[in-house]
């Protein structure tokens, strides 16, 4: 476009020097050949003239002669006026030859030789004219036969000789006609090869060059995706191009001789036509190659952003060209950008932890940092903090290589704590995480750090409580295995000297029956009995402890058949005694086989125990359920028992009953209540003196209460 | 009932009361075999790997052995170890009579070989009944393996 422009104006120079050359060049031709015919021409109405004045005084001549002949033979009254005649005849005729140039081709004493005779002949006209004596009449006749004679002769040739020269320059005239018609001609061939032909075929070129421009402008003017709009100085409206249609919702020929205060909104419309003359008046080029962002409205009224450039024509009338590009799509992406922006920038300044960017000189230093860094390094000032040399900041000497061109950030384990030192000298312990990033040749690590203090406290404390736990953990081994060798040596050594005690008081009562009474058979009796209870007790406790030793497996048991087992072991034990049981089928529990066994068993024992003084006894066992839970039962119509005590029947060697009426250890529920709670269970009683007792337990499915193991 | 005096009952017991009581038990059921006592494990180990017992005119291996499992020096389990690693005793009936009922030491006993586990009774009438029993049950019914295995 700017090279086509330069060449078109290269070639308006070229065409208007060429031109300029050409008219000179004619009009120097022109000039000549004027000053020339004018001279030629010139010659030839000279010769003319001088032909007429030689025919002229031949014929003065030959009047001469006539009024001499006339005055020879006039009256006297006549006379006067005749001589006069003469005189002024002779001043005539002299003063005609002076005016007669010289012939070219005679001499100059040929001329001189005429003049003379011319001379004479006037003078001797003169005198007839004056002599009015006696010699009068022969001067006249004088004058007559001069004139008749050769002077006449040689005034006729004279008149020939200016007809020959007359002829002469009309010959000459002709052939510089020629001439120059000849000049003119090869003069016009020059320039019409020389500069007409070429200037016509650059006519040509350029006249191309501009239609290529025209299709060219109205390409980019119909193709442009932005809107073009182009205004004369009045505002009006004189192009719409599509992507203008479209912008606006306009038609182009509606919008050609509109102002284009239309397109703005308020205020812009109104004040438009004010920016537009003072910008016609004082030059001022405020807008004009600057790109603006104004409100454009829409044929509805809607008002948009755009983004608006004014160009402006300096053509013959001044013209300004705006093109539109709409910003609204631009304007909500940015607004998005920007509100995402936000939302990380107020990420990066309200979170609770620092952020920053710390570029890799020498020494390194922070770039950028969040609040969080101030906080975590005690810097007053950002300021303070960004100055900061970093290698300084770290404690330890094998950090020092950390935020260092070298250093690698993945070389930092995760978690790996790093102890640092905050611009008052405090120290304390960081988490670092940071990229290396590698921006305009430099090296910039951008990450975040945490204060690990509290954290690396929590865990030493973690880490102490673990090794307070481990050696309790190794203590209640210890003491397990103490109470092990303790519960063994009690199952072996104390029942040993009760075996004593039994088997020589029985050995007495054998041996010695002879010499022992009633009364020392009665005593000995009661030692075997004491010493057997011992045993007893001793068993139960052992077990007691083994229920809270032993490991817990669950599988599916099924407390119907254990509860027809025990049952039936009851009753082969006491066959004589008419109990009614009945167990429920299908009492499956997740649980310890041996345990649940051991539940059963004891209350089972304890049912038949307590109904042994009751005719119609009835002992069940079943399920049901209370609160979600199923809870299994084992229910009597025996002895029963007072619920105020109810808390204390699952205490070791609890007994609510005088050993007398019911003999038994006290160990029994409490053995039950243990192996239900190991199970994450519960066990309740209920009852009444006289009417019974009703003990249930839930055994939950999940393992999700063992805390009584240990 | 078939005599069964030529071989011997070794018992493994170090408290003599007990010695005492069992002696008694075997008495009052008419077990007339000679009882060997060993007082600890490891005299018990000696009395079966000593040359003597197994020679010519001596004792010759127990028909049964009773063995405590609370001994002192050597404990009983390790005693029913190494018979049962002897190929000479290996087939030795040995029942266990202690006073422990604890369930690890009744499977290990019955995992190193025991041919029974009695715990002792409290109760010297049901001791003599479980001793009758034992005896009438491996010195009577009971076809004890070759006396050289």
């Amino acid at each position: 476009m700017e090279s086509t422009e330069v060449s078109s104006e290269r070639t308006l120079r070229h065409m208007t020097r060429a031109h300029g050359g050409a008219i000179v060049i004619l009009g120097v031709l022109a000039l000549a050949i004027h000053v020339t015919l004018a001279h030629r021409i010139g010659a030839i109405r000279a010769d003319a003239r001088f032909i007429n004045r030689a025919g002229l005084e031949r014929m003065q001549l030959q009047r001469s002669a006539l009024l001499a002949a006339r005055l020879a033979h006039a009256a006297p009254a006549e006379r006067s006026a005749l001589r006069a005649l003469l005189r002024r005849q002779a001043h005539i005729m002299w003063h005609l030859w002076r005016s007669l140039p010289a012939v070219r081709e005679a001499r100059t004493h040929a001329r001189e030789h005429l003049t003379s005779r011319v001379r004479a002949f006037v003078t001797a006209l003169r005198a007839a004219a004056q002599d009015t004596g006696r010699t009068a009449a022969p001067r006249l006749k004088g004058v007559v036969d001069a004139a008749h004679g050769s002077l006449a002769i040689a005034l006729n040739r004279r008149v020939l000789a200016y007809q020959r020269e007359a002829d002469r320059d009309n010959t000459d005239l002709a052939l510089f006609s020629r001439d120059q018609f000849f000049l003119m001609l090869s003069a016009l061939t020059a320039l019409t090869l020389f500069i007409f032909m070429p200037l016509s075929r650059l006519t040509r070129t350029e006249i191309r060059k501009m239609n290529d421009l025209v299709a060219y402008t109205r390409t980019l003017f119909e193709a442009a995706p932005d809107g073009i709009v182009v205004i004369d100085e009045r505002g009006i409206i004189e192009a719409f191009n599509p992507a203008a249609e479209v912008l606006f919702g306009r038609a182009a020929e509606d919008m050609r001789g509109q102002s284009v205060a239309v397109l703005m909104p308020e205020p812009d419309r109104s004040r438009h036509a004010d920016h537009l003359r003072r910008h016609l008046e004082t030059g001022e080029r405020r807008i004009i190659g600057q790109l603006r962002e104004v409100m454009a409205a829409r044929s509805d009224g809607t008002s948009f952003p755009v983004e608006l450039s004014v160009g402006v024509i300096d053509g013959r009338r001044r013209r300004f060209v705006g093109l539109l590009r709409d910003l609204t799509a631009r304007k909500a992406a940015e607004r998005a950008l920007e509100l995402v922006r936000q939302r990380y920038q107020d990420l990066v300044t309200n979170i609770n932890a620092g952020i920053f960017r710390a570029e890799a000189a020498n020494p390194p230093r922070f770039a950028e940092v969040n609040p969080a860094m101030l906080a975590l390094f005690e810097a007053p000032t950002r300021e303070a903090l960004l100055a900061q040399p970093l290698d300084a900041l770290f404690v330890r000497d094998e950090d020092r290589a950390i935020f260092s061109e070298q250093w690698d950030p993945t070389s930092l384990g995760p978690g790996r704590e790093i102890l640092l030192r905050t611009l008052r000298g405090r120290e304390f312990w960081a988490v670092i995480s940071a990229v290396r990033q590698g921006e305009a040749g430099r090296i910039y690590f951008d990450g975040f750090m945490e204060d690990a203090t509290e954290r690396r406290e929590a865990a030493e404390a973690l880490a102490a409580l673990n090794r307070d736990l481990r050696q309790r953990v190794i203590d209640l081994d210890v003491a397990n295995k103490e109470l092990e060798a303790f519960s063994y040596s009690v199952s072996h050594d104390l029942r040993a000297p009760l075996r004593s005690i039994d088997g020589f008081s029985q050995a007495l009562l054998e041996d010695y029956a002879d010499r022992v009474d009633a009364a020392g058979r009665d005593y000995l009796a009661r030692v075997r009995a004491a010493s057997q209870k011992m045993a007893h007790l001793i068993d139960d406790i052992l077990q007691l402890s083994r229920v809270s030793r032993a490991r817990l497996v669950r599988t599916p048991v099924d407390l119907s058949a254990i509860a027809r087992d025990t049952a039936e072991s009851l009753k082969a034990d006491d066959p004589d005694r008419q109990v009614e049981w009945r167990i429920e089928e299908g009492l499956g529990v997740m649980a310890d086989a041996v345990l649940m066994r051991q539940v059963m068993s004891n209350l089972l024992a304890n049912a038949w125990k307590f109904t042994s003084k009751r005719p119609g006894a009835l002992i069940e066992v079943g399920q049901r359920l209370t609160g979600g839970a199923r809870e299994i039962f084992v229910r009597d119509n025996g002895a029963g028992f007072d619920m105020a005590y109810a808390d204390r029947l699952f205490g070791v060697f609890q007994r609510l009953h005088a050993s007398h009426d019911f003999d038994g250890t006290g160990i029994g529920l409490a053995i039950v209540q243990r192996i239900v709670r190991r199970h994450g269970g519960d066990v309740h009683a209920d009852g009444a003196v006289g009417e019974g007792a009703r003990f249930s337990f839930t055994i939950p499915d999940e393992e999700d209460s063992d805390a009584s193991r240990h | 009932m078939r005599p069964a005096t030529e071989r011997c009952i070794l018992l493994v017991e170090d408290n003599p009361d007990d010695e005492m009581l069992t002696r008694r038990a075997f008495a009052k059921n008419n077990i007339t075999n000679p009882v060997v006592i060993a007082h600890d494990g490891a005299e018990a180990l000696e009395y079966l790997f000593d040359e003597k017992t197994n020679a010519e005119g001596g004792q010759g291996l127990p028909i049964l052995t009773l063995l405590d499992l609370k001994l002192p020096k050597v404990d009983g389990l390790t005693v029913l170890r190494q018979l049962r690693a002897d190929p000479r005793t290996r087939l030795l009936p040995v029942v266990i009579l202690t006073s422990s009922a604890e369930q690890q030491d009744l499977v290990e006993g019955y995992g190193l070989g025991a041919n029974s586990y009695i715990r002792k009774p409290v109760d010297f009438i049901q001791f003599m009944e479980a001793v009758r029993q034992l005896g009438l049950y491996w010195l009577v019914l009971n076809s004890a393996p070759p006396a050289t295995a």
